[in-house]
């Protein structure tokens, strides 16, 4: 059991690290944007009718603290996000980026989760039979999906569904609410309504994850049929689907786990476009905004953190099951 | 001569591929008798181990056997079981682990990685008999007492990457020998281990077959342990079965001249200055097999016009001695001439 | 039949060699293990039905994209529009109608009027009187084509102009869009993989060579770079590109994004390739021959998985075209005056377009072929260069 903290201390430890580093990667390119926050918003300000003078654009930077060397605004950006969990405020829009993100991020990330859940739903069973099945045309159609999958990006998709819900039913399917439950407190009816029309965006994501998830489980369940282990089982007369849960799917597990975050990863790529398209409005809705039309360093800072984040804390998670359930890894992690 | 416990009969097998059909077995027949350990030597791609998976029906999915092919396994007591003949996997269940066992030649790639060697024994012995779990595990823990495994209780319930190489292979055998098959394959069972171990494991695969009075099926490339194992043995060379006879007969006065070449390569203890004589040249690919005998290319003594042309019948130097090959048939006419 | 031509005329009597089938057979085989690794690639490749497919379409569509100037019958830009016909629907020729057959397929002319009978709104009537005839080799736009400048392009009409896929809203002909689409977006994706290549090769490389710390380091660096979001990162980076950037500078600013995007799973390959190729025997050899780091990673290591390089590269492709498409797509990427498929496809994302002109989704099945065809390519590439992938069912 001692060995287990320590194990899962030091996986914390290299999760933090990566941590870092990532922060460090993001702030670096924040940094790179011409301009600071300070002359941007005051530039803004400018068009807005008032005169602003380099003292003023002076004084902004002081008050932001934008005149302290590089590590120094970096170490302090950090502890904030990391002790307070303070983002600071956003460049243009002035509010805090906690309050800004709000929910809106934990519905972002309750939209990727479902869709990974239900790609690995429909690919684990789906991967395991197609793998062990020798219909080629079972394969072949499989393969076909898969590659329409990766072919047929997630926008298209969407794109396809607006046309077809448009022409359908009159209503483009667009947005996560209701006008009535847009901006009203969360409710059992605004989480109905949000159901009912989350399946769409979760459908979209879902859909490529799915296709790559599909091939992913076929090519280690491919890897593992082969090897000898699986024919000595069949030799002791262990035959069908006993021998195929207990044997090669049951050793292909651990490598699809440690997948997870990768695909994770590939669905918060998906995420910002298909926001646009459907007009979601949560985080990479937001992200989008910040980048395209402002520009607004803080804030896309922030969101592409919180993203890193909720991968390396996935892959730490991962990591830590893996320890559970592989007893390859257990035994060396536990000892004995 | 008694009901042989297997017997194979004009076995030929191909795989699909995508060079096209290719041949890995070519008419091989033998029998094995209760009790008896047969060897079945050659080199590596002579298809040994595909003739010993046959016997299983455990090559892939693009084997392709010849319909003249027969497996017939008697079973004491039983109605013949006709293994080529099965069709679905549920009736292999009576010959995989049931009335035949293998043990594979490495035994670390056999276990699976992430079950417990324990838990694998149940549940072979579970799928065989109507045990108990708890009859099964017990039974689990003396076999693997049996094969002198120490502390088995704890054994029992670790994993095959915790244990030794030797320590496997025993495990392995114990596994095998538990559900009491009439028949054990083993396939190169010593080759991945140290010479030391490999003294060990015979001798306690054969205690073990005495014991229990089963057949055993010994794939090696090595004459020297069949000389020290086997009752019989069969050569083959390139799929093709081309000598037979007991262990006295082949290896004291072999007759054709793939098997003599196999003893002449062999370093004799007794005689360490006597240079070793290598078989010269490689064995062909099975996609370019020889026509004829398809030993021709390598043989030194190969009759021009004949051994690249006719395929050599068996003939029988001795009593259960069979021996494919022209220049042995002339010998043995000349022999009767005189 | 074989004469030796070595010895023509020589004294002594012509021996005509006959070859026996036994022995032509016998030489099919010799070749076939004597053959070079690229050899049985290309041979393996060939059997594979689907992969060929796929790659007479990718080899149609490289050939259309590196052509596209003359295969287009007008410029793709807003000199080449026309202006009579602003989302105007495809013109397909044809032979016949009911004024009867011709042998040179025609289309017909097209009238454009505001009066008071329509609303005063434009309205573009076909005149089925006005046929125009499809000509081939016309004199066009002058164009640049491997550094010379042409006239001459593949086909048109004798009178106006021909849209075969119709035209967008300013009147530019969505064909000759696409087609220079398609050439824009393959030169993005050749050199963005070009870009991630040499960053992997480089990275990977020093990694799987000396292994240890430094391995440990970069592998860090590696897993750490791999766990951002590429997209919305790249999204940040692209959002910083000064407005009044020229299409050029964009172009090359978005291949170099999408480099930095492929690297981490292809230095990942080549490291692990090292690793097991640094202890191998030959290298070993080379070494104490008084060999170089460089010389032996590039003499020894690098040609001894070649041909996987090559595969992966192929198969890291699609996902080039697939990001161009996306960064594009957000309007962060390439932009309108300049053709990619990303740009032709966020075209088709107004409700307009939506409803009354489909046919700027006719470019989409250009895209979804594109990335097909590389898919189903780099997939037959592998299962031919690694032989026991392929043997599994």
């Amino acid at each position: 059991m001692l060995q287990f903290a320590q194990f899962t201390l030091i996986r914390a430890g290299m999760a933090v690290f990566t941590l870092l580093l990532v922060s460090l990667i993001v702030f670096s390119l924040m940094e790179l944007v011409p301009g600071t926050c300070a002359e941007r918003y005051l530039a803004f300000k400018n068009t807005q009718g008032s005169t602003i003078s380099v003292q003023d654009i002076e004084a902004e930077k002081a008050r932001l603290g934008l005149d302290r060397p590089f590590l120094v605004r970096w170490t302090s950006w950090v502890g904030n996000v990391v002790f307070k969990g303070e983002f600071g405020d956003s460049c243009i829009l002035r509010v805090n980026i906690n309050q800004l993100l709000g929910d809106k991020f934990l519905v972002s990330l309750a939209i990727c989760l479902t869709s990974l859940l239900v790609a690995y739903l429909i690919a684990i069973p789906v991967g395991i039979i197609s793998a062990s099945s020798n219909s080629a045309w079972l394969n072949g159609s499989l393969r076909f999906v898969s590659y329409l999958g990766l072919a047929m990006p997630n926008f298209l998709l969407a794109l396809m569904i607006m046309l077809a819900s448009t022409i359908l039913f009159g209503d483009s399917m667009t947005g996560l609410f209701s006008n009535e439950f847009r901006d009203a407190p969360w409710s059992f009816d605004k989480l109905m309504d949000f159901l009912s029309r989350a399946w769409l965006p979760v459908f979209i994501l879902g859909w490529s994850a799915t296709a790559f998830a599909l091939q992913t489980v076929r090519a280690l369940m491919l890897d593992e049929n082969d090897k000898l282990y699986v024919t000595a089982a069949r030799a002791r007369g262990l035959y069908g689907g006993k021998l195929l849960w207990r044997y090669p799917a049951r050793h292909a597990l651990g490598p699809i786990v440690n997948s997870l975050g990768f695909d994770l990863n590939r669905i918060f790529n998906e995420l910002p476009i298909v926001a646009l398209i459907l007009t979601l409005t949560e985080a990479g809705a937001l992200l989008l905004e910040a980048l395209a039309r402002s520009n607004d360093q803080q804030l896309a800072g922030a969101i592409i953190f919180l993203l890193t984040g909720t991968i390396v804390a996935l892959n730490f998670f991962t990591d830590i099951a893996l320890a559970i359930i592989d007893p390859r890894v257990r035994k060396s992690v536990v000892g004995g | 001569m008694s009901v042989p416990l297997i017997s194979v009969e004009n076995l030929t097998i191909r795989f699909k591929t995508d060079e096209g059909l290719i041949t890995a077995v070519d008419n091989v027949s033998f029998d094995i008798q209760p009790g008896e350990i047969l060897g079945l030597v050659g080199e590596s791609g002579s298809g040994k181990s595909v003739t010993a998976k046959a016997l299983m029906r455990l090559n892939g999915g693009n084997t392709v056997y010849d319909p003249a092919s027969r497996i017939t396994l008697n079973v004491p007591g039983e109605a013949p079981i006709d293994v080529l003949g099965l069709k679905r996997e549920r009736d292999m269940r009576a010959v995989r682990g049931g009335a035949i066992s293998m043990i594979f030649q490495e035994p670390m790639a056999s276990f699976a990685p992430a079950i417990s060697v324990g838990d694998q024994m149940v549940e072979q012995l579970m799928l065989h008999s109507d045990m108990s779990k708890k009859a099964a595990a017990d039974l689990s823990i003396e076999m693997l007492d049996r094969v002198g495994i120490p502390d088995p209780d704890k054994r029992f319930n670790q994993y095959a990457f915790e244990f030794s190489g030797g320590m496997r292979q025993r495990a392995m055998i114990a596994m095998a020998l538990s559900t009491k098959p009439k028949l054990l394959i083993a396939d190169e069972p010593t080759t991945a281990l140290d010479v030391t171990i490999q003294a060990q494991v015979i001798d306690l695969m054969k205690d073990l077959v005495g014991e229990f009075g089963m057949g055993i099926l010994f794939i090696t490339h090595d004459l020297g342990v069949i000389a020290q194992t086997a009752d019989r043995v069969a050569v083959m060379y390139l799929g093709r079965h081309v000598e037979t006879g007991s262990v006295r007969q082949v290896i004291r006065d072999p007759f054709h001249p793939y098997t003599r070449g196999l003893i002449d390569a062999l370093p004799k203890l007794s005689d360490l200055d006597n240079p070793l004589t290598p078989i010269p040249g490689d064995i062909p690919s099975p996609l370019n097999r020889p026509k004829g005998c398809v030993f021709h290319t390598r043989c030194s003594v190969a009759i021009g016009g004949r051994c690249d042309r006719v395929v050599p019948e068996f003939v029988q130097p001795g009593e259960g001695h069979d021996v494919a090959c022209h220049l042995a048939a002339d010998q043995l006419m000349q022999g009767a001439a005189e | 039949m074989a004469i030796d031509p070595q010895v023509p005329g020589t004294t002594g009597p012509h021996v005509s060699i006959v070859e026996t089938e036994d022995a032509v057979e016998r030489r099919a085989r010799e070749a076939y293990f004597t053959a070079s690794q690229g050899q049985l690639i290309w041979a393996r490749f060939r059997k594979n039905r689907s992969a060929m497919i796929a790659g007479t379409v990718l080899m149609i569509l490289i050939l259309m994209g590196v052509f596209a100037p003359f295969l287009s019958p007008y410029d793709p830009t807003i000199a080449g529009r026309n202006a009579e016909y602003t989302n105007g629907a495809p013109q397909v020729p044809m032979f016949c109608d009911e004024a009867g057959c011709s042998a040179r397929p025609f289309i017909y002319g097209v009238k454009r009027e505001r009066s008071l009978a329509t609303n005063f709104r434009w309205v573009t009537t076909v005149d089925t009187e006005d046929r125009r005839y499809v000509q081939f080799f016309v004199q066009g736009d002058p164009y640049k084509l491997f550094g010379m400048t042409f006239t001459t392009k593949l086909f048109g009409v004798d009178e106006g102009f021909i849209h075969l896929f119709g035209t967008d809203d300013t009147g530019k002909d969505i064909f000759s869009r696409t087609l220079h689409a398609v050439y824009t977006s393959l030169a993005v994706g050749t050199l963005g993989v070009l870009i991630s290549f040499v960053l992997a090769l480089v990275i990977g490389g020093v990694a799987g060579y000396f292994g240890g710390v430094i391995d440990g380091f970069l592998q860090m660096i590696t897993d750490a770079v791999r766990t951002v979001p590429a997209i919305p990162l790249f999204m940040a980076i692209a959002a910083f590109l000064p407005p009044e950037m020229s299409s050029e500078q964009r172009f090359f600013f978005i291949s170099i994004i999408l480099g930095l995007i492929g690297w981490p799973t292809l230095a990942r390959r080549v490291r692990t390739h090292l690793l097991v190729e640094r202890n191998q025997e030959y290298v070993l050899a080379a070494k104490l021959s008084g060999a170089g780091p460089s010389h032996v990673i590039r003499k020894h290591l690098l040609p001894s998985f070649t041909s996987y390089i090559i595969v992966d590269l192929v198969i890291s492709f699609p996902y080039m075209v697939l990001s161009e498409t996306a960064l594009s797509f957000i309007g962060l990427g390439l932009k309108d005056p300049v053709n990619s498929l990303g740009v032709m496809l966020q075209n088709t994302t107004s409700a307009d377009v939506l409803l009354n002109y489909q046919w700027y989704f006719i470019p989409v099945l250009f895209f979804i072929a594109l990335v097909m065809a590389f898919v189903f390519v780099g997939d037959g590439l592998r299962d031919a260069a690694d032989p026991y992938a392929s043997t599994k069912k």
